[in-house]
């Protein structure tokens, strides 16, 4: 509660003032003293604004001269009066200032401000920020016709003049903060040049911010540019200083204003003047400027364009007119290469330097600047370097001992190989000339057997032997050290030098492959058991991609409904708006995802079961009649789980659990619905399957037939007319009850013998449907697509060639539902984006539907992803993942798609591939013909770079005898199923070379197919040494 | 409390003085009573190729942001005392921590103070270190001996630095994640650089392992125990340069298998690399400074600290503990608590955590962490609701904004039914809701 009384008592008044507080409530009194004067009662929404405004009403009582004792301060008076003043001055000027904007007197602002700046400033500067969210606020102006100029409601107040009024204003009065964000001022000092009003202006005001906002601007946007002249001329008047950042970066980007076909001229026009050539266009080399990117095109006699680097050009001409020293652009470019600049700018000087043809001279005289190249990151500048350094290296004055510390390092380098190649002879030569030196260099290029390529560590190994000492201990230590690392015939070559071998244990082993017998009934899966298990579930489905935690959820749902408290709805809020705020990629997910949230609102009535419009993919149907099974369980009061459950992780079915299933059913007297039975049959392996006779013979005929051919107790397919199927008619919308009969058998056979072919589906009418009980294998189908097309600056035409791979499925027929592999099996025409195939979410969905045959799934990433080696998605992920936890078994389609993981323009598809590659061999459970195979016709028909290919399926080599075996293995696959052709794909010497790398190691000879393919092209001129060195070992 | 801002009054110089080459490192500290501290240190680089080529992969994490964050420079960390330099090192995107170790035994001077503070790094300077060869003089200053004159003609430039709370919150929770850290392997020279030259070219997304199959290492992306989990492995290449120096690389991980750490051993110095989860994550996860700082710690120890210990001293917790009469149960508490607000860091080797100060005031670090903030806040407006509360149980539900959430708490396990829990599922520490309860039932027992 506030309570004060206040007086104020002098010659012409005495008079009181009270206030109160109460609650919210604010009661002031006042009159003459002596009086009970008036009353007044605010109310206010809360007791702190009450308070608030109580207080603030006394500061201002107290302000005008109020006081507990009534005496008058007169200082206060004066203030009082001031403050009247002020407010007058206020006004008027605030008048002023409309009538100046209202009439659009752009020629008055000058007097305007001579009048009024003086000692207002900080008045005018509020003033003008008013008034400019006033008129250049963008508003609805649909009320207010004046300003209304166009047929839209909405717009600006002010016009073009209005604009350039409110813009001087705000530069005369504004501080950076706000000038900071307004670009057309920028605009305004870039035409300054032609803009009396605004020279006025600038000239009169002398804002003080002008560098550093220029300054501002251009390092935010380092594109932009204010004319050199502009600047000169700000410089001239005392505006700016001399900044030489600013003066850098802007000069850096100059460019005829006027006439861009002049450029030339433009850059002669800085010859004159001495300021810039002596002082400014030094700074180039100083700053990190935007240099490299200012350029220009001249249309040449065959009316193609050329594109020149505007300061390339003009640096050039400066110096052939002796206008700037050589020196000068020499030292200066060369010491930009070792700046933390971008690259950009560092290869626009060394192309600098190339044009100029440094001189031998000159390296030397800048050889320090130099030596730091050889330990930059990128690569370029560390070979320019070596590329200087190495015409010089025998020069007299050349620092050997200090280059030798700084090339070391370069040794280790993977990405200078080529650099270091070129200098080998150069070092050769050093140490002959300098035999002091020998040991150090000798030592200095064993480092370089870390580097894995066969042809340098070559060099090294000769150039080794022509300059190293035999007797050197340290040397020789070096390269014992090294034997390891070395490939093809540098073991051979070192051999001299080391000193103990290594243990030669080449280990015969063999790659025997062999298909997995792993249990795959490991994990069982539990049920929620409590409340707080069930809730969390919600949780769980929300955050994972696969299958089971849905699953889990779903069938929890039917099965433990006696969990759920009275409370459910309000549990489960939190997760009804996180289903609803989530978008899954997955469509399996997003149906999912509609029938929870309509279970949650209304757990008693039917849920939402639908999919996307757009999606055409069949297989989606399946969680639709799943769904559809689930949901007539919940209403029906059913507590029977779906037949289709996982009982084990992450979506198998344990056989005997299936038959309770069964058993249940029958029991209970619920219908099998035909595509859950399908999914189930999918799901279970041939496992745990003793002692199941007694459970089998319960059965009913159909169902035992059936279970007995999925469980391998009989090849027999014993499908007669009357029995459970018939029973399932009334539950089956799809009109041929026979159809899905054969359906179920057909998904049995392609699940158990996938590669035999079953005359009794055979001779029915669904033999059309690819997998319907016999293997379905269309090759791929390769073509040559291209486009051509002109460069609009350069008017040369480009061509574009690319190859793209497809599978010849048949046109679509109906499928019958629960016959799962055959659904998508097909083409898709035009509309294959409704097909679209892109996240791993789906491919897992698919496995989980058919987990022991992946052929169909295969086929769809193959189809809807690979048709171009350049558009891998992450489809391919999943599918990886899918042939690890298929421990390999692949067959046609699944072998193919693995073939082209390693082709694929994404490098991360390429690395996972190469490490299931690596576990696949590791285990001997991959099957490396048909690999090769697959490999090789993708080669053959250009599918994809083959160095990615290579470079990948390198990345197992030498991790183990196994291994190398394996990769040999592959190699002469990929070898002796290759088209001869005259031209190999480029960088195939680097198979040759692993091939040689490999059969050294192991001690082997090639293989008689590889010999016959070797010698086809033993004249090549890249690979004709190598492949001597292969069929005549030495 | 706004981002802090910095100004450094002079610039860092190197010059050349009859041969010798004179590093005078400008220092600016938001603690007045560090600020006003002249000079820290002034002696000799005893191997200035390679501390000249460590101070340039500092700054080469300084200025790099791997994140969405633009980058910025921002100035490394120097503590001197108890004859040891750190300098310490941390990313725009607040992912990547480095920190060099000299030994005393790298290092030849005098220690004229001890502290931290935050040093300039300008580019002329770091254009100067590429050129510093291996048998060449070197002085460091840390601060200035003598008052720099500025003449006219040294115009200064005063650099402003912004650092945003975000990032002081990162650089002090690395202490957390180090102090978890284990070693997992120890490789040579050339096993490291044939390390390195597995690794993926350009950027590579997804996680990758280093593993060690029949004794050759190499990265993956399957993980096979035991292993180094890196994330944004394409930041590695930040110590790539310095690798023909290394004696031994030492590969270390946190126990939550996220975060990670290479240390390059050059003997007389270590250069430490800590790696955040992904290149888009920071180490700014308050989660990790929740699991231990939901009791307060008395201010007291906090001043108390500085008068007990010097920079760079190790600190022992037990020693303190019993100094202070703090029960040793409480210490792990203490120690993270210290850590995050920014008064210890770790040292992998030594296994032992080491004062200095954060140069930034103590209120800004206690203001840091905004989910605490919020916990907090429910614990004020009481929203918390026990349906269970035993010690090894405990079931609570918990007001969210427009919907309950229901926490429990079981053992060392807790899970919430909120959005943040349910995406990250207790990867990013825990949720301000059971942050919330957790801390009442702490208040509870007691």
């Amino acid at each position: 509660m506030i309570s004060k009384h206040l007086k104020y008592i002098d010659d012409n008044s005495d008079k009181f003032w009270n206030i109160k507080t109460n609650e919210a409530d604010v009661t002031i009194t006042f009159g003459k003293n002596g009086t009970t004067g008036t009353t007044l009662l605010k109310k206010f929404e809360t007791v702190e604004i009450a308070e608030k405004e109580a207080l603030k009403l006394i500061s201002e009582k107290i302000k005008k001269g109020y006081s507990e004792s009534g005496e008058v301060i007169i200082a206060n008076k004066n203030n009082d009066k001031k403050t009247t003043e002020k407010i007058d001055t206020k006004k008027n000027l605030e008048d002023e200032l409309k009538l100046l904007i209202v009439t659009k007197n752009v020629n008055g602002v000058q007097d305007f401000l001579n009048k009024n700046t003086k000692g207002n400033i900080v008045e005018l500067r509020k003033l003008v920020k008013s008034q400019r969210k006033y008129w250049l606020d963008y508003v609805d102006l649909s009320k207010e016709s004046v300003f209304k100029f166009s047929q839209n409601n909405w717009g600006y107040r002010a016009d073009e003049k209005q604009r350039e009024i409110l813009l001087l204003l705000l530069v005369a009065v504004g501080d950076l903060k706000e000038i900071n964000s307004q670009w057309d001022i920028y605009s305004a000092f870039q035409g300054i040049l032609n803009n009396d009003r605004f020279k006025n202006l600038i000239r009169n005001s002398k804002p003080t911010w002008v560098e550093e906002f220029l300054l501002g601007q251009i390092r935010r946007n380092n594109w932009s540019v204010v004319p050199y002249k502009a600047l000169r001329y700000l410089e001239n008047e005392g505006i700016i200083t001399f900044n030489p950042e600013l003066y850098a970066l802007n000069l850096a980007n100059q460019r005829d204003q006027q006439n861009n076909s002049k450029e030339r001229e433009f850059i002669k026009s800085f010859m004159e003047d001495s300021v810039a050539l002596t002082r400014d266009i030094p700074l180039l080399f100083e700053y990190e400027t935007n240099i490299n990117n200012n350029s220009f095109h001249i249309q040449n006699n065959d009316k193609s364009y050329t594109e020149y680097k505007l300061w390339h050009q003009g640096l050039l001409l400066f110096l052939s007119e002796n206008k700037i020293s050589r020196d000068l652009v020499v030292s200066g470019a060369l010491a930009v290469q070792t700046k933390e600049w971008n690259n950009g700018v560092k290869t626009f000087f060394k192309k600098l330097l190339e044009s100029i043809h440094i001189t031998d001279i000159e390296i030397i005289n800048n050889q320090r600047t130099i030596f730091p190249f050889l330990q930059q990151t990128h690569t370029p500048i560390v070979n320019f370097g070596l590329d200087m350094l190495k015409s010089v290296i025998l020069h007299k004055d050349f620092l050997t001992d200090e280059f030798l510390e700084w090339v070391g390092p370069v040794f280790y380098r993977d990405d200078c190989k080529s650099g270091i190649k070129k200098l080998i002879p150069h070092l050769e030569k050093v140490a002959k000339s300098k035999p002091q030196l020998a040991p150090q260099i000798s030592e200095m290029l064993s480092d370089g057997f870390v580097i894995q390529d066969m042809d340098l560590q070559e060099r090294i190994s000769k150039s080794i032997n022509k300059i190293g000492d035999f007797n050197d201990e340290k040397l020789r230590a070096k390269i014992t050290d090294y034997q390891q690392l070395m490939i093809g015939n540098s073991k051979v070559l070192m051999d001299k030098f080391v000193m103990a071998e290594l243990e030669e244990n080449i280990e015969t082993v063999d790659y025997n492959f062999k298909t997995s017998n792993n249990k795959k009934l490991i994990k069982p899966i539990k049920l929620p058991q409590t409340w707080n298990e069930l809730l969390f579930q919600f949780g769980n489905f929300i955050s994972c991609d696969e299958m089971f935690e849905a699953e889990i959820l779903l069938n929890s749902l039917v099965t433990q409904r006696n969990l759920f408290p009275s409370d459910f709805k309000d549990q489960v809020a939190p997760y009804l708006k996180q289903l609803e705020n989530h978008h899954y990629e997955i469509e399996s997910h997003e149906i999912l995802k509609k029938f929870f949230i309509s279970k949650i609102r209304n757990f008693k009535s039917p849920g939402t079961i639908r999919k996307s419009s757009y999606h055409k993919i069949k297989t989606t149907e399946v969680i639709i009649e799943l769904l559809k099974v689930a949901d007539s369980k919940i209403i029906s009061g059913s507590s029977l789980p779906l037949l289709c459950m996982p009982t084990h992780y992450p979506y198998w079915i344990e056989p005997k659990e299936l038959i309770l299933r069964f058993l249940a059913y029958e029991k209970a007297n619920e219908p099998v619905n035909s595509i859950d039975l399908s999914v189930a049959i999918s799901r279970m392996p041939r496992e745990n399957t003793e002692e199941l006779e007694p459970l089998l013979s319960q059965l009913d005929f159909e169902k035992k037939a059936l279970l007995e051919f999925c469980l391998g107790l009989t090849k027999e397919m014993s499908f007669n007319e009357q029995s459970l199927f018939d029973k399932l008619k009334s539950f089956i919308k799809i009109q041929s009850i026979s159809e899905d009969k054969l359906a179920l058998w057909a998904m049995a056979a392609t699940t158990f013998y996938p590669d035999e072919n079953f005359e009794k589906l055979n001779e029915t009418n669904l033999n059309y449907i690819p997998f319907f009980g016999k293997p379905y294998l269309s090759p791929l189908v390769f073509s040559i697509k291209k486009t051509e097309w002109k460069d609009y600056r350069t008017q040369k035409m480009l061509t574009n060639q690319w190859i793209e791979m497809t599978i010849s499925n048949p046109n679509y027929k109906n499928v019958p539902l629960p016959f799962i592999y055959g659904l998508d099996v097909f083409n898709f025409g035009d509309d294959y984006w409704r097909y679209a195939f892109y996240d791993k979410g789906s491919v897992y969905y698919w496995e989980s539907l058919m987990p022991q045959n992946t052929e169909a799934l295969a086929n769809k990433i193959l189809i809807a992803n690979c048709k171009l080696a350049a558009a891998s998605k992450n489809s391919m992920f999943g599918f990886l993942d899918v042939v690890l936890r298929s421990e390999f078994k692949l067959r046609y389609y699944g072998m193919n798609l693995f073939a082209c993981c390693f082709f694929m323009d994404n490098k991360e598809i390429r690395i996972k591939a190469a490490e299931v590659l690596y576990m696949g061999m590791s285990q001997e459970l991959l099957d490396i013909n048909a690999l090769g195979q697959s490999c090789a016709n993708l080669i053959n028909n250009e599918y994809g770079v083959f160095t990615r290919f290579i470079e990948s399926i390198i990345t197992v080599k030498d991790t183990s005898a196994l291994h190398n075996t394996a990769l040999k293995m592959l190699v002469e696959v990929i070898f002796s199923n290759l088209d001869r052709k005259e031209k190999t794909p480029v960088n195939f010497k680097k198979i040759i070379e692993c091939y040689y790398d490999l059969i050294t190691k192991l001690d082997k000879t090639p293989s008689p197919n590889t010999k016959e393919f070797l010698t086809f092209y033993k004249d090549h001129s890249s690979f004709k040494k190598l492949i001597s060195q292969i069929l005549i070992p030495n | 409390m706004t981002d802090l801002q910095y100004d450094f009054k002079k610039t860092s110089t190197i010059t050349t003085k009859s041969g010798i080459q004179n590093l005078a490192l400008s220092h600016s500290c938001e603690l007045p009573e560090v600020n006003e501290i002249p000079c820290f240190f002034w002696g000799n680089l005893v191997d200035p190729y390679l501390t000249a080529r460590c101070w340039m992969t500092i700054s080469k994490v300084v200025r790099s942001s791997f994140g969405p964050l633009p980058a910025s420079l921002r100035d490394p960390i120097v503590t001197a005392g108890n004859e040891r330099i750190r300098f310490e090192g941390f990313s725009s995107c607040n992912g990547v921590y480095t920190r060099l170790d000299m030994k005393p035994q790298a290092i030849d001077g005098e220690f004229i103070a001890s502290g931290t503070t935050n040093v300039d790094f300008n580019e002329p300077m770091l254009n100067a270190f590429n050129m510093i060869q291996k048998n060449e003089r070197v002085t460091l200053a840390v601060g200035d001996k003598e008052m720099q004159v500025i003449t006219e003609r040294t115009k200064a430039i005063e650099r402003k630095v912004k650092l945003p709370d975000r990032w002081i919150k990162g650089l002090s929770s690395v202490q957390l994640y180090l102090s978890e850290m284990e070693l997992v392997f120890k490789t040579n020279k050339i096993q490291t650089i044939q390390i390195f030259q597995t690794l993926p070219k350009g950027n590579v997304k997804g996680d990758f392992f280093l593993i060690n199959r029949l004794g050759k290492y190499s990265m993956s992306t399957i993980d096979a125990k035991p292993s180094v989990r890196i994330g944004g492995i394409h930041r590695l290449r930040l110590i790539e340069n310095l690798l023909p120096l290394i004696t031994q690389m030492y590969w270390y991980v946190n126990s939550d298998g996220q975060t990670c750490s290479v240390v390059c051993d050059f003997e007389n110095m270590q250069l430490l690399l800590a790696l955040s989860p992904d290149s888009n994550r920071g180490f700014s996860g308050e989660g990790k400074v929740f699991e231990n700082i939901q009791q307060d710690i008395p201010l007291e120890y906090i001043t108390g600290l500085n008068h007990i210990l010097k920079s760079n001293e190790s600190f022992d917790p037990t020693w303190f503990s019993i100094e202070n009469d703090i029960e040793l149960t409480t210490m792990d508490t203490l120690t993270a608590n210290l850590s995050s607000i920014g008064l210890l860091g770790y040292d992998l080797e030594q296994k032992e955590h080491f004062y200095r100060r954060l140069p930034f005031k103590h209120d800004r670090m206690l203001t840091l962490n905004p989910r605490l903030k919020n916990a907090k806040k429910i614990l004020a407006t009481d929203d918390i609701q026990f349906i269970v509360n035993r010690p090894e149980y405990t079931e609570a539900h918990v007001k969210g904004t427009d919907s309950n959430h229901k926490v429990i708490i079981q053992d060392n396990l807790s899970k919430c039914t909120c959005q943040w829990w349910t995406t990250y599922q207790g990867n990013r520490g825990i949720c301000k809701h059971i942050l919330a309860v957790q801390i009442s039932k702490n208040n509870f027992e007691k």
